[in-house]
């Protein structure tokens, strides 16, 4: 039995959902890809990716608060740019490969991550820490966190396989616990 | 890796999972404050040109969304239970032989819908009286000033005509006209008419359907004659320019 159901209504509400997504954030979209690279056509191919991956993600889009939706697009625009620059083969330099090869294991956090979690100010810190991490460590933190991609999603991101994205993202948090744990360790010194 | 190891991953995931939730709020907070500034710079607009292609963007991946999600309800249905598919297809031999029964069938679902989420009816097995991929034409003579033909085209496998008009330089939601043309032969239509308005008008001598919810239009234009529906979506038209636009369209 092959029955079409006519979506068509349905359809024009995530019309109407995404054109009021680009009409409210153009500007911010533009603005975040043009902090990767100035070259305006570079920006707009960025921008036209990002607006793909957003209306792929509708139905999770759909559930976010605005200031969570906000973050979320400039996350979008972010790991599009990431991508897209590596693609270019302009960052390639600044790339830390995560192969096993030249892998070393991050030193143990000093905080234990329960007490981060009850800390005031770790949201603010946490994304100071996200930028001073390699670019693969962000793609993989910000997509894994805050888009929602799955483990398949990351994995064609990173060209990698699926199976080795869970081992990646934990040497990935380890990175940002290390780097968070020397922040407060470096504050408590100033106090003292 | 031990069990303890395992359960070690899972909590620092889910905490990890915390925090970077606490960093999203922070980089969210930040985004509006930079969004709003940039709203209130003027040399930070996005030329029309740019505008235009994102908008083509838009509409092409939602087309493509749209087919990809008709053909996952499709696989699911194939996997219903053999007794609703038995039931579907006796109700579909029994409406399908009579056009005039299928209308009436319509017309008896209607007032349902007041009642429930939903209209559904179809017309399976229709596409055995016609051959595949012939499809005519569709065209729409009328559109109010200001609007524009945004997008429009045949699906894949000829079977569904699409027009998009959208008000010229608004990405508003208010502003927009959709116009489909799909053949009988694909099955069946769901249309949310709970808790709207709902009448019938003649155009051309077919009926059709007009809901309208909160000053948005939705029609189903039936034509069994020629297995042919027309869905029409519109936000900010009135009663008198939906008809005049479903005047104007012509199909042969």
């Amino acid at each position: 039995m092959i029955l079409f159901v006519c979506s068509t209504i349905d359809d024009s509400s995530d019309r109407e959902f995404i054109l009021w997504i680009y009409e409210e954030f153009q500007r911010l979209m533009f603005s975040t890809a043009r902090k990767y690279t100035e070259d305006q056509s570079s920006c707009e191919d960025i921008v036209q990716d990002s607006l793909v991956r957003l209306i792929d993600k509708v139905d999770t889009l759909r559930e976010k608060k605005r200031c969570i939706l906000a973050s979320y697009i400039v996350s979008t625009v972010k790991n599009t740019s990431i991508n897209y620059m590596r693609k270019q083969n302009v960052i390639h330099k600044h790339i830390v490969s995560y192969d096993a090869d030249n892998f070393q294991e991050p030193a143990s956090p000093d905080i234990h991550l329960g007490e981060l979690v009850h800390k005031k100010d770790v949201g603010e810190k946490l994304l100071s820490v996200l930028q001073q991490l390699s670019e693969t460590d962000q793609l993989l933190l910000e997509g894994k966190y805050i888009l929602d991609y799955s483990d398949a999603e990351l994995a064609v991101q990173l060209g990698c396989k699926a199976s080795s994205i869970r081992m990646k993202l934990t040497r990935a948090r380890r990175n940002a616990l290390v780097l968070l744990s020397e922040q407060y360790w470096r504050e408590e010194i100033v106090c003292d | 890796m031990t069990e303890k190891e395992e359960l070690i991953i899972q909590y620092e995931d889910a905490a990890f999972a915390l925090l970077m939730h606490e960093a999203a709020a922070v980089q969210g907070k930040r985004a509006l404050e930079e969004n709003k500034a940039l709203k209130q710079d003027d040399g930070s607009g996005i030329s029309a040109h740019l505008n235009r292609r994102s908008q083509q963007t838009i509409e092409r991946r939602l087309s493509q969304k749209q087919k990809k999600d008709a053909g996952r309800i499709s696989h699911i249905l194939k996997k219903l239970i053999p007794a609703v598919c038995l039931l579907a297809v006796l109700f579909s031999t029994v409406v399908v032989g009579s056009p005039t029964l299928w209308e009436q069938t319509f017309n008896v679902l209607l007032p349902e819908a007041e009642k429930s989420e939903t209209i559904q009816f179809g017309n399976k097995n229709r596409a055995e009286e016609k051959k595949p991929h012939e499809f005519e034409e569709l065209s729409v003579g009328w559109v109010p000033d200001g609007y524009r033909l945004v997008s429009s085209g045949k699906s894949d496998n000829g079977q569904v005509i699409d027009y998009y008009y959208q008000q010229t330089g608004k990405f508003a939601a208010n502003a927009s006209i959709h116009i489909s043309k799909m053949t009988g032969d694909m099955g069946g239509v769901v249309a949310d008419a709970n808790g709207a308005e709902t009448e019938y008008i003649d155009v051309n001598g077919n009926p059709v359907l007009l809901i309208e919810r909160s000053g948005a239009f939705k029609a189903l234009l039936t034509d069994s004659s020629r297995l042919t529906f027309i869905l029409f979506a519109s936000e900010g038209l009135s009663r008198e320019q939906v008809i005049k636009i479903f005047n104007s369209i012509r199909y042969s």
